[in-house]
């Protein structure tokens, strides 16, 4: 009983704590690597004053976020105001639950916590709060729930700029739910499971990140692309960030939904903001780069040699080093991000509206059938 | 308790409140959001503070927001119309406080070369300035000259008595 | 006015979205350049010989005295009215000598005009400085009598 009381309790508590945690402290930092990314690639320095470089620039920001004053305007539904920030930021922190960080589990030996000698079994520790079989699909319906949190953000602010940014909001990313889950449906049939667990082991078992699946043999033909390009420009459009930034227009709609949000609560929307951008790189990298699999993964000789740094730790190694693999492709995919809002100007609606039913959901159904056609053929 | 019979007496700075303080205008100091407002000429030489050459992020002060509900600082640039001050008083309004103003150029500061009826001479009348930067416009430099003597004024600010 | 016609992309262009990626390229060139940004308080701007400043007085050692001869000149030409002169008989020789001398920093739009129109020899007795460092809590503190316009502004040095 106290056995499974720790394993299913009080670790999952501790690793949900541990992913807010580190999760929030990321998101800080993503900000100032965002501010710092453009600067560069606007030939400026961006922070440069606040700590060395920059480096205590989102502290600030957060410390003076929290004492702003909040104002709720008059007009406005006061309850529904107050929680629409926390209905999307709980779908955001929720989805963390079935990422897989690194893949192997540590054994943690039985020991006793001094002071009050409470003896603590032999637990196994995973890196994901819970390996669902229908993980995926867990996935795509906790995101799509942030809707709501931006649709009542907009009502309740009771301003003309906030309702037609969550409306545009709404129609927006129910419109790329389509292309965002037919992306995910030839990497569901290659791998054969949707837990994303499952994802990353069929991609070891196959002996390639899913993004270089050769069918047929041919090296250069990688339907995969594709389907990450359609993911990619899915989930930009889904997590709201430029070139499809529409909900929070700055030079039509002021600030879109959050245009009646000051303070705490506008922390929390930026937040859950970043937070679905950290989100969306992280299944990206799980289901088409391999999750925790090496960079080199693949090439002979090389997959074993950097899957374990620190061989003298044993498992842990081998977890810390898939750990830092993982960061490392979502970095870079952040990285490529935070690159399109430098370069490109934001789409006008109508652009936004045909490029996501006229090409991505068109494109697709297409890529779906290509891939089930190359897997037929293959036998 | 001691604390707050310390507190009581004034004289002595109590020891928590003074770190607290600290950091408190530590972060307000540096992340002063300006809003995105412009009315004159001024508001060019507002633009190129914030572009390339001279980067008003370094201090902390680049994000421009757009709504005035997340900005704590309302930079003044350039001529206010009788017709335009009701707004600007708006504006100010519906910033949430801690919020700061800084007049920039002399037809915010003072009407400037416009001393007729259509003016507001000077811009304290509509709103409490905290730093005047007179120039026609100021240099960016001048921009952030006012921008590091409003830093020490929020620096400067106490919670306790 | 004149209709700018664009050439209609090729399908090969299209398909690959090469003008996307050539976008991509210039910034991804750019992120690798040296910032081009004046680090202000650390470092200053280079001023070129006629940068109008803020107005300031100066004397000559060639003239004996204030070297302002309260002709009232400027204070006619200002656009913005911000010169008040009040004159008094020269100390030394013939003429006049500025008593009072109110400039008033507020309204002063750096145009020059005074000193272009100022009659004194060698030099002009109001002159632009190239100083640009100039904010002030008041109002009131904007305002600067005669002893105030020959010395420098007092400026705050922020080195950290």
């Amino acid at each position: 009983m106290k056995e499974q009381l720790i394993q299913y309790l009080a670790v999952p508590m501790l690793q949900i704590a541990a992913i807010i945690g580190v999760m929030l402290l990321c998101v800080m930092y993503l900000v100032l690597w965002e501010r710092k990314l453009i600067a560069f690639m606007q030939v400026r320095m961006g922070p440069m004053r606040v700590g060395y470089h920059g480096l205590l620039q989102p502290i600030a920001d957060v410390v003076k976020l929290l004492l702003k004053e909040d104002v709720v305007p008059k007009a406005a539904d006061r309850w529904v105001h107050l929680i629409s920030p926390i209905i999307l930021m709980i779908p955001a922190l929720a989805c963390f639950a079935v990422i897989p960080f690194t893949g192997t589990s540590f054994e943690v030996g039985a020991f006793t916590i001094p002071l009050v000698n409470y003896d603590v079994p032999a637990l196994t520790v995973t890196s994901w709060v819970a390996d669902l079989n229908i993980g995926l699909l867990y996935f795509l319906a906790i995101s799509s729930l942030g809707v709501y949190g931006l649709v009542l953000a907009g009502w309740s602010s009771n301003s003309k700029y906030s309702m037609l940014g969550s409306l545009r909001s709404a129609a927006q990313m129910i419109s790329y739910e389509v292309p965002l889950g037919l992306s995910i449906v030839a990497i569901l049939m290659l791998s054969g499971t949707a837990s994303l667990v499952g994802i990353v082991e069929a991609q070891q078992e196959a002996g390639h990140w899913w993004l270089f699946w050769a069918p047929l043999g041919v090296p250069l033909l990688w339907p995969q692309f594709i389907g990450l390009f359609l993911y990619f420009v899915a989930a930009v459009a889904e997590t709201n960030r430029a070139p499809f930034d529409l909900p929070e227009a700055e030079t039509e709609l002021v600030a879109g939904f959050h245009t009646e949000y000051s303070g705490m609560k506008f922390a929390f929307m930026f937040l859950a903001e970043y937070l679905n951008m950290i989100l969306a790189a992280l299944i990206v990298s799980v289901l088409f780069l391999g999750g925790w699999l090496p960079v080199t993964f693949g090439i002979p000789g090389l997959s074993e040699l950097f899957g374990n740094f620190l061989p003298f730790l044993g498992g842990a190694g081998a977890a810390i080093t898939g750990f830092f693999w993982l960061a490392l492709k979502v970095f870079l995919v952040l990285t490529v991000y935070l690159w399109l809002r430098a370069t490109f100007p934001r789409y006008r609606y109508d652009q936004l509206m045909s490029l996501g039913w006229k090409w991505l959901i068109p494109m697709g159904l297409a890529h779906v059938m290509v891939t089930a056609l190359f897997m037929l053929l293959r036998g | 308790m001691g604390l707050s019979r310390e507190l009581q007496e004034g004289d002595h700075p109590a020891i928590l409140v003074t770190k607290y303080e600290s950091l408190f205008n530590w972060a307000r100091k540096s992340s002063l959001w300006p809003m995105t407002f412009g009315l004159a000429c001024c508001a060019i030489e507002m633009m190129s503070a914030g572009a390339s050459r001279f980067d008003m992020d370094r201090f902390g002060a680049g994000i421009f927001r757009a709504t005035p509900r997340q900005a704590d600082l309302m930079i003044v640039s350039g001529s206010v119309t009788e017709k335009m001050a009701p707004v600007i008083r708006r504006l100010y309004d519906q910033m949430p406080e801690p919020k700061w103003v800084m007049s920039m150029g002399i037809c915010s500061t003072a009407g400037g070369p416009f001393p007729t009826y259509s003016h507001v001479q000077g811009v304290d009348r509509v709103v409490p300035v905290d730093v005047y930067i007179p120039g026609c416009p100021p240099r960016p430099e001048a921009l952030f000259y006012g921008l590091l003597m409003l830093q020490d004024k929020i620096d400067k600010m106490k919670y306790s008595k | 006015m004149s209709v700018v016609q664009r050439p209609e992309l090729s399908l090969w262009k299209r398909l690959f979205l090469v003008e996307l990626l050539q976008g991509m390229a210039v910034t991804f060139r750019h992120w690798w350049r040296k910032p081009t940004t004046e680090q202000y308080p650390k470092e200053r701007p280079k001023i070129l010989p006629r940068f109008r400043g803020i107005p300031k007085l100066q004397d000559h050692p060639d003239v004996e005295g204030i070297l302002c001869i309260a002709c009232n000149q400027c204070s006619i030409i200002c656009p913005d009215d911000c010169i008040t002169v009040l004159g008094e008989p020269r100390t030394v020789g013939k003429g006049k000598q500025a008593k009072v001398f109110i400039l008033d920093y507020e309204r002063c739009c750096l145009c020059g005009l005074c000193e272009e129109v100022c009659p004194t020899t060698p030099v002009p007795a109001i002159f632009m400085s190239h100083e640009y460092e100039l904010a002030r809590y008041k109002r009131v503190d904007l305002m600067n009598d005669m002893k105030e316009l020959y010395e420098p502004q007092p400026t705050k040095e922020y080195l950290k």
